[in-house]
């Protein structure tokens, strides 16, 4: 394990831009990923995520802007001379060539001496749980055990960036979960500056030191996980990390200067804000459905609504419920015995210090 | 802000440019020593180093760009060892390189215009070449390193010269009278010679009637294999295909022994003596036994990809056999069908072996061009008539390529197929097989009597047994063998390796002129061998290339005739190689040259098994383009035995041809061993 401690760099990019043709697939992104962390691109289909990862390792050319490693600006670096490896949403393992050929691969085209190979790759298929898997064809392997050698073989070179291109969304449920982890470890282990790239919320927020969320080419909102998933700066990143409730609410008026007092259908609110609302507007606010309770005993700021649908999970139950301040999403962990189904009129009350307006 | 400016530039880096400083050193020493090397093939021509010392030392005195020429190297030895910025360096030897590369042209085309260019300036040239290659990829004019841009530079280069430049020779030829434009010329000389229309008229009632035939031969093979529920089909394939690697006299001469004056069938059989062979009929035949084949392999892919489950939809949403055929299956064999047509028309249009063997009073354009150069040494005609030819399988090409091409809905989607195909129906099953079977049988008869022919005295006269023709063989057709085999060994590998390069730039990189690029590079199939032959004759006599006369002229029009069967199986097989595979390769250190190397190579073993195969049988069987370039010294097989055809001596013409297709199948099956050794041993019987 010594050994593979890599020399990890810094990675900054600088008001990068990308055209294809008429397609602006990246905006004027400009970005900081701290020496040893892991950066998670969150965002829908399209939005230039993989572009991003192409252009930080040299696949594809900027169309402007700058990418630096460390002191060194290698925007223009050709992919093979820049020390960033990258694990492919397909694995991209060389069909022809066994599990040790592949991980040997980039050592054997720097001429390393033999036996240094044999070490380095014995090093690294330890890491990745997979030792006595030298021989076996790459297409001899379940698709967690390629992913682990995909990983190996980037790893075995101590790049100085890790970029990993949805690596997971090829693999079930189950196993996703646990490579997650996997990968997580391996690369707080190491040290190693990481760019993660996925359109899964969950995967981000479980995997991240931290978290950009892409909309449309642009950076939409970055911070770590907690703060993302609790403060929202805007509806679509609300929407786009986990479940959310958006509601109107009219601002009263401001409270200290990170809090406003709010009205919501006849209730008043004491929320948190990140964007400073005016004071008589009407302002979105976000609620988790975890973040809603029922008030059977009627007490408290309470909603009156009627059951659309109720869905059993197990963990819990989904309800969408009809209110008059619209239809709220409710995940009911503390009531789970009690299923309250289609048609019956309820009571909700908010947990006011969840409460976030977002816009 | 300020973080940003103490930032270091890394591309400013006081590494040398390794690359040109090498080969700047290896250029000089090359252009030095050259000239005191030995002569090889004739003074006066392009590839002999006489013709280089003539060009740079010689002229040393009396111009001194020569000096300009060496002066260049000496300033790109500078340049990339003394410090400065990439992008610096990389302009300053991108212009002094387009400064070189003009200077040399201008020598050769302006100064000495009669001075062919020599082995060194083609050095010079192509080293100029390479390092604007280079530079060019450093300043990100071309996505790739200096193999990527270095291989795009040269192969358009040489696309220019080997394919573009002969034609417009031939243009010129047909167009220009006393040094003048004169279009009308053109007409002139057309409408002068008495028999222009009746030749295009034939050349068009054979084109097309060859075209169906061919097409409903392919198909009726392509339905039988791919559909049949008769179990001998798979012996049907192998029949089927072996016009391929046929040299193209075989067919006409096994048509002479079965339907000629002396005919098994017309003189044994039937007891009449009749040449109704010579003509229409006889190449009808003869030229839709030869593309069969090529209109099977193209619609046995239609027929093969048929999801079967359009036609159980069909039948379970109430339609007949007849309305399923009509609305579900025609439809989506139509473009394959035209496809097989148009490919087929060009064929016969090109095809200048069965035409010239048992045509008879019936000229097409492609012997007409033959003989008004060789009969009446009229190069205009023959230029004139070139360009009609190539006027109609130019735009059967374009046709093709554009209009119907697109149209395909074959995909594959890699979703497993249904195991069972459904059956045709039954009397369409037993009358296709009765028709296949028939035409299998003649073809089979077809050949045994070539292969009988080289043992009789005198076929139909003298029916003994003799090996009198085989010992002639080896006095009369050695050496021609000889030659053949070697060049078509030299060309083959040649071939393969641009094909597949070509289809490799293409497929994954983009550049500035990739669509005329590729356009170009898949054209000489459209350009029928005569075509090329009397273009590389005009082109290549004169300054500042002169190269007729040479081995090297035959093993070039190998290459650049032969190299789209290459790109097209290259291209197929390099759509179905994911490219994050390269990438990866990429990002983990390795070169483009490593990567098409290690990771993209051995994963298109087949392609390059089927591209080798190809252009070493076709070399081996090349008549139409070489007949103009062959010399004395540098006799082919094909024309060879064409000569002994038309003196009459058809047991030598036989037994060579036999000799011919023993080797071909030897040398496919030497290829065969060898790429299997390379490792893909399911590959290699994939490519068959
Ligand atoms: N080579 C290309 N040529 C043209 N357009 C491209 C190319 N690559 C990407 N694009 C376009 O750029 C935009 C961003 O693509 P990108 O692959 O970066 O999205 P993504 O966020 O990774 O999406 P996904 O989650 O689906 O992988 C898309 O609109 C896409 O169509
Ligand atoms: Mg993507």
């Amino acid at each position: 394990m010594s050994s593979l401690v890599m020399e990890a760099a810094d990675l900054r990019l600088e008001k990068l831009s990308k055209n294809f043709g008429k397609v602006q697939a990246v905006r004027e992104i400009s970005l900081e990923i701290p020496h040893g962390q892991m950066v998670t691109l969150l965002g829908p289909s399209g939005c230039g995520k993989t572009t991003i990862l192409r252009m930080i390792a040299g696949l594809e050319v900027p169309s402007s802007g700058k990418i630096y490693l460390g002191d060194d600006d290698i925007t223009y670096l050709p992919a093979n001379e820049r020390k960033i490896t990258m694990v492919f949403q397909s694995y991209a393992l060389f069909p022809h060539m066994n599990v040790y050929q592949n991980i040997a691969y980039g050592l054997k085209v720097k001429h390393l001496p033999e036996e240094q190979i044999r070490q380095a790759v014995k090093e690294a298929l330890e890491m990745v749980g997979l030792s006595g898997f030298e021989d076996r064809g790459s297409s001899e392997l379940s698709g967690g055990q390629q992913q682990r050698v995909a990983v190996a073989r980037a790893l075995v070179l101590k790049p100085k960036v890790l970029l990993f291109d949805e690596p997971l969304s090829n693999l079930d449920a189950k196993l996703r979960n646990r490579m997650r982890g996997e990968i997580r470890n391996l690369q707080r282990d190491l040290g190693i500056t990481s760019v993660y790239v996925t359109h899964d919320q969950s995967e981000a927020l479980a995997i991240s030191d931290k978290i950009v969320v892409m909309e449309n080419a642009v950076i939409s909102q970055e911070g770590i996980p907690t703060e993302l998933y609790r403060h929202p700066s805007n509806p679509f990143v609300a929407d786009f990390i986990g479940d959310a409730n958006i509601l109107k609410a009219k601002v009263l008026s401001l409270e200290g200067d990170d809090r406003a007092r709010v009205e919501i259908s006849g209730n008043e609110y004491t929320v948190f804000y990140s964007n400073k609302p005016e004071v008589g507007s009407e302002a979105d606010i976000m609620i988790r459905p975890e973040d809603i309770q029922f008030a059977d005993d009627g007490k408290g700021k309470t909603l009156k609504g009627r059951v659309e649908f109720a869905l059993y999970q197990g963990s819990n139950i989904d309800y969408l419920i009809e209110t008059e301040a619209g239809e709220l999403r409710v995940k009911d962990y503390l009531t789970k015995d009690k299923f309250r189904d289609r048609g019956t009129n309820v009571s909700l009350v908010f947990r006011e210090d969840e409460i976030f307006l977002v816009h | 802000m300020s973080a940003t400016e103490i930032k270091r530039d890394i591309t400013t880096d006081i590494k040398k440019e390794r690359f040109v400083l090498i080969g700047s050193i290896v250029t000089l020493l090359l252009v030095t020593v050259l000239p005191f090397a030995p002569v090889h093939e004739g003074a006066r021509n392009t590839l002999s180093t006489a013709a280089f010392s003539a060009t740079v030392w010689h002229l040393m005195g009396k111009f001194p760009i020569i000096f300009l020429l060496v002066g260049v190297l000496a300033l790109n030895l500078l340049f990339s060892v003394v410090g400065m910025s990439r992008k610096l360096r990389a302009n300053l030897i991108l212009y002094l390189n387009l400064l070189g590369l003009a200077a040399i042209l201008y020598l050769f085309l302006v100064v000495t215009p009669k001075t062919p260019f020599g082995v060194g300036s083609i050095i010079l040239f192509f080293a100029y070449l390479l390092f604007i290659a280079r530079s060019m990829s450093i300043l990100g004019y071309i996505r790739g390193d200096v193999f990527i841009s270095g291989s795009i530079i040269t192969i358009g280069v040489l696309l220019i010269i080997f394919i573009i430049f002969p034609l417009l020779v031939i243009l010129g030829k047909s167009v220009v009278a006393d040094g003048r434009l004169v279009p009308s010329n053109f007409y002139k000389v057309l409408a002068a010679y008495p028999s222009t229309m009746r030749i295009l008229k034939n050349s068009l009632m054979m084109a097309v009637t060859v075209g169906v035939l061919s097409t409903l031969v392919g198909l009726a093979f392509a339905l039988v294999i791919e559909r049949s529920r008769f179990s001998l089909k798979r012996y049907m394939q192998g029949f089927s295909l072996l016009p391929i690697i046929t040299p193209p006299f075989v067919i006409g001469l096994a048509i002479i022994f079965m339907f000629g004056r002396m005919g098994f069938v017309t003189h044994k059989l039937l007891g009449i003596r009749t040449s109704f062979i010579f003509g229409f009929p006889g190449i009808v035949i003869a030229q839709t036994l030869s593309f069969a084949p090529m209109s099977y392999l193209i619609l046995s892919g239609v027929v093969h990809s048929l999801d079967s489950a359009l036609e159980e939809a069909s039948y379970t949403l109430g339609a007949g056999q007849w309305q399923t055929f009509k609305n579900v299956i025609w439809p989506l064999i139509r473009p394959g069908i035209a496809n097989a047509f148009l490919l087929s028309v060009i064929e016969s249009l090109a095809d200048f072996g069965n035409p010239i063997l048992l045509g008879g009073d019936f000229d097409v354009l492609a012997t007409s061009i033959y003989l008004s150069i060789i009969g009446r040494f009229d190069e205009v005609l023959a230029a004139s008539l070139g360009i009609i030819l190539l006027s109609i399988t130019l735009t059967t090409f374009i046709i093709q390529r554009y209009w119907v091409g697109r149209k395909s809905y074959v995909t594959i989607t890699g979703k497993p197929r249904r195991q069972a195909v459904l059956p045709l129906p039954k009397i369409l099953d037993y009358s296709l097989v009765g028709f296949t079977s028939i035409w299998a049988i003649f073809t089979l008869i077809l050949y045994g009597s070539v292969f009988l022919g080289g043992f009789v005295k005198l076929w139909g006269i003298n029916n003994s047994f003799t090996l009198m023709h085989y010992k002639r063989f080896l006095t009369d057709g050695l050496p021609s063998y000889i030659t053949t085999l070697k060049l078509a060994a030299i060309s083959a590998p040649l071939t393969a390796a641009v094909g597949l390069l070509i289809a490799y730039l293409v497929s994954r990189y983009k550049f500035v002129g990739k669509q005329p690029f590729e356009f170009v590079s898949m054209l000489s199939f459209a350009i029928p061998g005569t075509v090329v032959g009397i273009g590389y004759v005009m082109a290549f006599n004169v300054p500042p290339l002169v190269l007729t006369g040479t081995a090297t002229i035959i093993v070039i029009s190998f290459i650049f005739r032969n190299m789209p069967v290459g790109i097209r199986s290259g291209m197929a097989a390099l759509k179905q190689i994911d490219t994050s595979l390269e990438e990866a390769s990429i990002t983990l250190g390795a070169s483009n040259f490593t990567t098409l190397n290690r990771v993209v190579l051995p994963l298109i073993k087949p392609a390059i098994f089927s591209g080798l195969v190809f252009s070493f049988v076709r070399a081996m069987t090349a008549i139409s383009a070489v007949i103009f370039l062959v010399t004395a010294r540098t006799k082919l097989a094909t024309t060879v035995i064409l000569a002994r055809i038309e003196a009459g001596k058809l047991g030598v013409a036989t037994a060579y041809c036999s000799i011919l297709i023993v080797t071909m199948m030897i040398a496919i099956l030497i290829m065969y061993v060898f790429v299997r050794r390379m490792g893909g041993e399911e590959a290699a019987v994939q490519a068959i």
